[in-house]
């Protein structure tokens, strides 16, 4: 209190009045419950969020199939079309996705990594199986976030890598 | 008042979700059997299984809808096929039919804002789609959604 009192006499009376006034939005806004204009721009809403997961989780699956065609180039044929459909749902996600100039999306979360290269091509559709399985059951961990219309894509999707891991549990490659 | 008369509003959106899913559950019971005259061996016993998992469906969903207070709607007494099941690859398109409307059916029900509606609805949906993916032969990438639902990507 003595400082600021040292300070309007150490100014001119005419310019303490201009702060003053300055100050004033300031000083009510913070008794009032408005929203604060020098905090920090509220993060994404949990809707956002929930995108921004299923996101990185669908990048991640792609690439678990690169990973897992790099060792096993044979199995191209048989799991493109999970992969293109996988292609899709991104493409789907991305598009409900608006940045905002001065926001950087947060990077995409690293991919499940096999603790080392399946011992077969049969191994190998099993664990893009259980991929599948796990994504599909993270999806529906999002739902309860998502709005209503980004829930459905969600289920949806959902509900498509359910398909996948029921398809490539099913498929017999030959060895290689 | 204006609480209640929203939340009564949620709650009539939530009987109409539901009496969509039961209606096609209906249908699916009534088309499951008219598929199962024209099929044999596996398809013929996977057909009666998914006939059966129909049933209980409908069994849940009426009481679901009951326990809103409302009233499960009657399923017709025929129905009248799309096209004519006279072969076993005509039975297969009619079972992909009848669970691609299932899936969409319950995707209404994640539409809804209840977590527990959601929840159920995901569940179904998927139950749904693996067994369309099996009359099919092949997957899809949007099991349910209607092409007017998904939006162009845009590229750029």
């Amino acid at each position: 209190m003595t400082e600021w009192l040292t300070l309007t006499r150490a100014v001119p009376r005419r310019r303490v009045l201009a702060v003053s006034a300055m100050m004033m939005p300031l000083a009510a806004t913070a008794s009032c419950g408005v929203p604060d204009p020098l905090a920090p721009p509220p993060g994404p809403s949990p809707s956002v969020r929930a995108l921004l997961a299923a996101i990185a989780a669908e990048q991640a699956l792609l690439g678990s199939y690169a990973r897992v065609l790099a060792a096993y180039p044979g199995l191209a044929g048989m799991v493109h079309p999970f992969r293109a459909q996988h292609d899709e749902h991104l493409a789907q996600l991305k598009g409900r996705l608006i940045i905002p100039p001065h926001v950087t999306p947060p990077p995409p979360s690293p991919a499940p990594q096999p603790a080392h290269r399946p011992a077969s091509a049969r191994a190998a559709t099993g664990l893009l199986a259980s991929y599948e399985r796990a994504a599909a059951a993270a999806q529906l961990g999002r739902l309860g976030a998502a709005t209503p219309s980004l829930a459905q894509l969600l289920a949806s999707i959902a509900a498509s890598e359910a398909t996948h891991a029921v398809a490539l549990a099913a498929l017999n490659p030959a060895s290689g | 008042m204006g609480a209640s008369a929203r939340a009564g509003g949620a709650e009539s959106a939530e009987v109409t979700a539901l009496q969509a899913a039961l209606a096609a559950e209906n249908a699916a019971i009534y088309g499951y059997g008219l598929a199962g005259a024209q099929l044999s061996g596996g398809q013929l016993t996977a057909a009666r299984q998914d006939w059966t998992v129909h049933r209980i469906a409908r069994g849940t969903v009426s009481a679901m809808i009951a326990e809103r207070g409302a009233q499960p709607a009657a399923a017709p007494v025929a129905y009248r096929p799309p096209f004519p099941v006279t072969s076993a690859g005509a039975a297969a398109s009619l079972a992909a039919l009848l669970e691609d409307g299932l899936v969409t059916a319950y995707l209404g029900l994640v539409g809804r804002d209840a977590l527990a509606l959601r929840a159920f609805g995901a569940q179904q949906a998927q139950a749904a789609a693996i067994r369309a993916a099996f009359w099919r032969g092949g997957t899809t990438a949007f099991p349910g959604l209607p092409a007017s639902a998904l939006r162009t990507p845009r590229f750029g």
